[in-house]
């Protein structure tokens, strides 16, 4: 997995940092959001795609992999 | 929040306006004396009332309720400003910092406040919380109930301000009272209240300047620009301050108030949480969804069209948070509380630029509170009084009777 964040879209809401401690972070002076690593640890999947998803901004893509070229979130219109 | 009052009388409908979108909603009142504060929302779908509407009640103002639409506002702070944005009009306020404060000078702000309210720097307040809610619960345990509000929810976000702020804390009676007559008095023991509110931070500033200590007064007063000079004036910390006591305060009482009738109407839900911790940071969430808070606001910068409509300079536009969470396009099951939501972007906190600073602090407040809460006060359930909504700026409840132990 993959992911990849816009820093222009993320206003610092922290949701992926509370969901996936250990695959964001977020900076001390703005709040947004820092990928500790950019290619995920497999046991780290899921909650990295949960991170994502609670993004009010949809400021982070995930990609199912380095070659990937569309993402498996977002994907176009989704609800749940 | 509370700094205006509500209009009913019907505001004239202005000529960019199509008449067959106009519809009375007075969103002071819809919350008001009614067991269900967030009834009325829903009911303008029942009605069929438009997406996009024009509320005569408050001076006259746009309303948006749906959640792309109230997210997009949000969003645009190039069509869309901040201040004055009060809905009805509020002349005699200046504009709060960083609240309504727009782009470019914003960005200065939140910088300078934004490490103050950090996840990390709400992890390092946890102890604090932690005491306050400790100091609360004490004189709750040797009781079987109380009115939840006045011995608890309101309380709670006075103390956590004041230690936060540096401020002594046997001023606190004091200072619970003056809040007490600032957000539910008339409207001269409001205005009385908010002078010595701001007369009382004001001194405090002022000796902080002389004698700083490690608090966030103290750091708001001593901050510096990258040159080596005074980050902010006297008056900048004034307001900033001000701006911290008012959005601490009944919005973290609020979203007590719902989730705690929740959980007390739901023995069950609340059980479940007793006995499975881990539960609770999700669960708060989801109940923070459904119970949003603030009635947020708007005034278009200029003339515009936005989704086929024209929108003039000035213009107010409402967005309604609560009914923007219970959107059925953005949310499955959007009326029940499904406590392990995973893709729960719900706009409690709002969005964009101006999202809530201190959402990660109000977090960790309501997080440690119904930890401490559910250890400490065994099963608790409604008194037997009714409870009523209280509308306006924020959504809130009257009061809260709530009881423990054996039953009556």
């Amino acid at each position: 997995m993959k992911l990849q964040v816009d820093r222009e879209k993320c206003v610092g809401h922290a949701r992926c940092e509370a969901i996936a401690p250990g695959v964001f972070a977020t900076d001390e002076i703005e709040g947004r959001v820092i990928l500790i690593t950019d290619s995920v640890p497999r046991e780290l999947e899921q909650a990295a795609l949960r991170g994502a998803k609670a993004c009010p901004e949809r400021a982070i893509r995930v990609f199912a992999n380095e070659v990937a070229e569309q993402p498996v979130w977002p994907a176009e219109r989704l609800r749940r | 929040m509370a700094e205006s009052r509500s209009i009913d009388a019907l505001a004239p409908v202005p000529d960019h306006v199509p008449r067959e979108l106009v519809y009375h909603f007075n969103h002071w009142r819809a919350s008001t004396d009614v067991s269900d504060p967030y009834a009325a929302f829903a009911e303008l779908d029942r009605k069929g009332v438009p997406k996009i509407f024009y509320s005569t009640a408050n001076g006259g103002h746009w309303v948006v309720r749906h959640y792309a639409l109230v997210h997009e506002i949000f969003n645009d702070h190039q069509n869309f400003g901040t201040y004055p944005s009060f809905i009805p009009p509020n002349p005699d306020t200046l504009p709060m910092i960083p609240m309504q404060i727009d782009p470019p000078d914003h960005g200065r702000y939140k910088r300078l406040l934004g490490p103050l309210f950090s996840p990390a720097a709400a992890r390092r307040l946890e102890q604090a919380i932690a005491k306050t809610v400790d100091e609360l619960l004490q004189p709750l345990e040797r009781k079987t109930s109380c009115e939840f509000l006045g011995e608890y929810a309101q309380r709670f976000p006075q103390l956590v301000f004041l230690r936060l702020m540096g401020m002594p804390v046997e001023k606190a009676a004091e200072f619970v009272e003056w809040a007490k007559d600032f957000l539910t008095g008339t409207v001269s023991e409001k205005m009385e209240a908010k002078a010595k509110i701001v007369q009382f931070i004001d001194e405090f500033v002022e000796q902080r300047g002389i004698k700083p200590g490690e608090d966030w007064t103290s750091l708001l007063v001593t901050a510096v620009t990258e040159e080596g000079s005074s980050a902010l004036n006297r008056r900048e910390v004034l307001n900033i301050c001000y701006m911290l006591f008012l959005a601490g305060l009944d919005t973290v009482t609020n979203a007590h108030a719902h989730i705690w009738r929740y959980l007390a109407e739901h023995a069950e839900v609340q059980e479940d949480l007793r006995r499975n911790v881990a539960k609770i940071p999700l669960a708060i969430e989801e109940l923070l969804r459904l119970f949003a808070i603030t009635n947020n606001s708007r005034r278009a910068r200029h003339d515009m069209d936005f989704h086929g409509l024209k929108l003039k300079a000035g213009d107010a536009v409402l967005l309604i948070v609560a009914a923007a969470n219970r959107d059925s396009e953005q949310f499955a099951r959007p009326f029940d509380a499904v406590l392990d939501r995973e893709h729960n972007v719900h706009l409690t906190f709002g969005a964009g630029i101006h999202r809530c600073l201190g959402s990660n602090i109000a977090r960790t407040e309501l997080r440690i509170s119904l930890e401490q809460w559910l250890k400490r006060v065994p099963a608790f359930r409604r008194g037997p009084e009714e409870v009523l909504g209280l509308g306006g700026v924020t959504i809130g409840l009257k009061s809260l009777p709530l009881e423990w132990g054996a039953a009556r």
